[in-house]
Parts: C-alpha cells; structure tokens; sequence
C-alpha cells in the first residue's frame, strides 16, 4: 500500500495543558488537525473543511481575571515587602516583579476566547485559539479554504435552517440535554448557576483570612486549632470543587480558581511543615507529639519574624483573591450543561455521504 | 440558526458571517460565529449497493448478490457501494482500509502516535537536572533511539534529528561518566 504523505503547516497559538501537553492546530490539504502531544505521545483529531458547518469564537473574561489576580498578588507582595526589611523585603520585592512580569506577558497577549467547531455530529472545543488575535487569524485563514471547499452559504439557506437543539451526538458525547424552544422566539436566558461546594470554599477562605487577622494581634491555642480545623476544611471542599470542575461544563476561570485553590493548600503544608520541622529542631527535647507542636506553634508571633509575617500576609491576600474570584466566577457561570464535547477521535470523517469517505 | 456558546440563545441571522465580533442579544457576550453551507445539508444515508440484475455483470466480491460498481485501489478486488471507502479520492475495500489503518500506514487515519524519538531526547535531557541518575538514563536514551529507529514518528514531521540529538547527548554523557569513573 502506498504511504500516503501529507504536510502540515502550523497555525498560530496554543494551549498549554496543565503540567504537561501543549494542544495545537495544524492545517492540512482538506482538513484541519487539532493535536494534542505530551510527554512523546500525540492525539490526532481531523476537522475535513467539507464537514465543518460553523466556527464560533466568544470572547470570555478569563484573561481579565487573571490580570486582577496578577495584580493583587502582585500588589500584596510589594506591601509586604515595604514592612519588611533585608532579605525578606529583597525575597518578596522579587516575587513581585515576577507576578508583575507574568501580568504584563498576559497583558501583550491579548484578551481571552473560546472557539468552538462543529460539524453534524459532534462539537468540539479548539483549546488552542484562545487568544482572540489568534482565533481571528486563523478563522479568516479557514474560511478562505472552507468556501473554496463548500462555497458560501446563503441568506436563504440561513433562513430555511431549523434552530440546533437535541443535535444527534456521536457516540461519545453525553446526551443532550433537552430544551424547550418556542419557534421564532428566543429562550430567555437560564438563571444563574451558583455552585454549593464553590461558596462553601470561598467562605471557609474567608473565614481563615478573617482568622488570621485576629490572630496577628492574639493568636492562641484555641485559634490555631481553629485554623487547622478550616485549614482541612478548605482541603477537603477544595479538591471536591476540583472534581466538580471536571464532572461538568468546564469554565476557564472557574478551573483555574480550582487548581490555584489546590496550590494554596499544597503551599500552606509547605510552610506548615517547614515551620514544624523548624520547631522540632529549635526545641528537641520539648516537641514529644503533635499536640505539643500545635501548642508551640500556637505560642508563635508573627511579628517575630519577618518570614513568617510574609507568608502570614501573602496567605491572606491569596485566600481573599480566591475567594472572590470563585464567587465571582460562580455568579457568573450561566448554564453549564449543553449538548457538546463529542468527536470520533478516529481521525475517520463522520459525515455519511452516499458513499463511505474518509 | 446557531446558538451562542455561551447561554444558547439563537444568533440572529445578523449576528452571523460578519467576521466581527457582535453582541449576543441575550448575554451580550461578544461572539463570532462563522457559518458554512454544510450546515444546511441533510446528512445522508449510505448506499446499501443495487442487487445483482444479470447474472453476466460483476459482483462484489464481498457480497456476491450485489453489482460491483468499482474495483478496489490497493488489492483490485470488485465492490459495490456499501464496500466502497473514499479516502480522499482513493477507493478501497474494507479489508485493505483495516490493514491501512492497523498497520498505521495510512497517515489519515491515524489517531495517535507514541514518538519514541521525542521520549529518547526527553529521556537524555531531563535528567541532566539531576546529575547522578544521567548514569542509568543516558544508555536508556541511546537505546530508545536505536530501537525504535525505524518506528513512525509523528505525523508533523519526519526527521531523524530528535534521535540523532537523544544520541549524541546521551552519548557525551556517557563520555562524561567514563571519564569520571576512570581518573
């Protein structure tokens, strides 16, 4: 059998996965590639240009977001820094530029969308056209060879088109969920989506933010059993949050408020742990249990120490930016079931013509 | 026509083909949406192939009773409609597309590839971080290279240079711990 050669020229943007993977749009003679590599293994996905019936981008927030949490982080370190003095302020003054930095690289790159394909079987999220620049560019690049494909489509074949609702799906797309439309007139629009889960977590960080205020003043031992008791708390909903995340409509900034979330708790341990390990060493003989631990770290001030302040400070800051951002990302999510996320992943067309193509 | 992906509401027909983004009447969220004829296509069903009406015409050879309309590409065996694969002007039965495609040789249908020379170089870079382990890697990356040098590699592109480079890097290291092992 012949080896079937095609080449393929890269299109801008991409979308890095978290931790690993890079998702990435190639064009080909008569298709589109969406390819997904990580670690040596890629994921091919084909979109033929005679299959595709709409390419709809949507500008969202997300790049704004994050800017604001850039900032504010950003902002918290250059305000500890200025109580700081020596290495400390040095420690936090850098950590600042460097949010800085990442705030202004977002910034250059431009405001944040969501593009979406379709074809008659399935709807597909193209990760990588995030950026609207990108996603214009490459949608006016498509619809040059799309046309020279379909030819373009009429206002009359518009008019005589059914609305899209309870689309058939292909086979591993969930099923859609059923909306009732009146002809000619528009649904109104679904009432705001507030997640439980997502309030409870932005409160238990609020009330640990709240809790270390107090304690900078008068911290004792009944507090500081208080804070690990929200602590875990903030864990455990955190990571159902994650999960939840991931069982529905994924949104970006919602996600994102989820993993950094995850991080602000792998981070707390961190110093936890460290602030415990230092304990243990600074007093050998004393710390004989955990209990004995909890009491000394309860015995601790944070006017102290200038690291210790930092962090104090930094994890205020960081749990009222979480905070807000799931609240307002919860208030903001409108609507997160739809029929959507389907595909072959086969890389086989799944148009049924009169003849089976390929 | 086409519901905006944020709250379903339908676009209006103006909303759509304008190459600007245009507000949602009902969220007010910007959109683009560009729209193409295979929307306003009816998808069909596929040929089942016409029974066999004289018994002197060609059959399909994997359905004797139907009339063959063409012959395969690669092998050149007969078929009829329901047989017959397009792939990309090129027709073919559905034994020779199984083999195509488990054999991964027709590059159109592949749907995922492991990149052995990618993993190589990986396998010979990575571990510079921690020196010491470079002891156990840097053979492993030159024998992933060297055994999986023949194995298709990604389907972008198709040079040997990531191989070559996880050989050359793995192979100064391996330079490196001999010299240290032996002064």
């Amino acid at each position: 059998m012949a080896h079937e050669s095609s080449t393929y020229r890269k299109l801008p943007g991409k979308k890095k996965h978290f931790l690993f993977g890079v998702h990435r749009l190639w064009l080909g003679k008569d298709h589109l590639l969406q390819v997904f590599s990580r670690m040596g293994i890629e994921d091919y996905q084909r979109f033929y240009f005679e299959d595709i019936q709409s390419i709809v981008t949507r500008k969202t927030a997300a790049g704004k977001v994050y800017n604001a949490m850039l900032a504010a982080v950003s902002l918290s370190m250059g305000l500890i820094a200025a109580g700081l003095d020596g290495a400390a302020s040095a420690f936090f003054i850098g950590a600042g530029c460097f949010f800085l930095a990442a705030m202004v690289f977002n910034w250059v790159l431009g405001p944040t969308c969501r593009t979406h394909l379709r074809t008659a079987v399935q709807e597909e999220t193209l990760p990588s056209l995030h950026r609207l620049k990108n996603a214009r560019r490459v949608m006016d690049r498509l619809r040059v060879l799309i046309i020279a494909r379909q030819g373009e489509i009429t206002p009359a074949q518009l008019a005589g088109r059914p609305q899209i609702y309870n689309r058939p799906s292909s086979t591993r797309s969930r099923p859609p969920v059923k909306r009732q439309v009146s002809a000619g007139a528009a649904p109104t629009a679904p009432a705001a989506h507030r997640s439980g889960i997502g309030t409870l977590l932005a409160a238990l960080l609020l009330a640990r933010a709240a809790l270390a205020v107090i304690r900078y003043d008068d911290n004792t031992f009944g507090l500081t059993l208080l804070d690990i008791g929200l602590f875990l708390g903030v864990a455990i909903s955190g990571v159902v949050f994650l999960v939840r995340q991931y069982e529905g409509a994924r949104r970006p900034v919602m996600l994102a408020a989820a993993w950094a979330t995850v991080g602000y708790v792998g981070l707390a341990v961190t110093v936890g742990y460290v602030l415990m390990m230092g304990l243990l060493f600074t007093n050998p003989g004393t710390a004989t249990s955990q209990w004995v631990i909890i009491q000394q770290m309860a015995g601790l001030s944070v006017r102290d120490n200038p690291w210790l302040m930092g962090s104090h400070l930094f994890f205020v800051v960081l749990g009222v930016v979480l905070a807000a951002t799931i609240l307002l990302g919860s208030r903001g999510s409108r609507n997160p079931q739809r029929p959507r996320r389907s595909g072959t992943g086969s890389g086989v067309s799944s148009r049924a013509n009169s003849t089976r193509r390929v | 026509v086409i519901p905006c992906t944020r709250c379903q509401t339908p676009l209006p027909a103006t909303a759509i083909n304008t190459l600007e983004l245009t507000p949602c009447a009902a969220c007010g969220t910007a959109i683009r949406a560009d729209v193409y004829p295979a929307l306003c296509q009816e998808t069909q069903n596929g040929h089942a192939g016409s029974r066999l009406q004289d018994a002197r015409a060609a059959s399909c050879f994997y359905h004797p009773e139907k009339q063959a309309l063409l012959p395969c590409s690669v092998c050149g065996r007969f078929m009829c409609a329901l047989c017959d694969i397009d792939l990309n002007g090129r027709h073919l039965c559905p034994v020779c597309f199984e083999k195509g495609k488990t054999h991964e040789k027709i590059t159109d249908l592949v749907a995922r590839r492991v990149c052995y020379d990618r993993i190589a170089l990986l396998v010979a870079v990575l571990p510079i971080m921690m020196v010491w382990i470079t002891i156990v890697t840097a053979p492993v990356a030159i024998f992933l290279a060297v055994r999986y040098w023949n194995a298709p590699a990604s389907i972008l592109s198709r040079t040997k240079a990531r191989s070559i480079s996880a050989i050359l890097i793995a192979s100064a290291q391996i330079a490196i711990w001999g010299t240290v092992l032996l002064t």
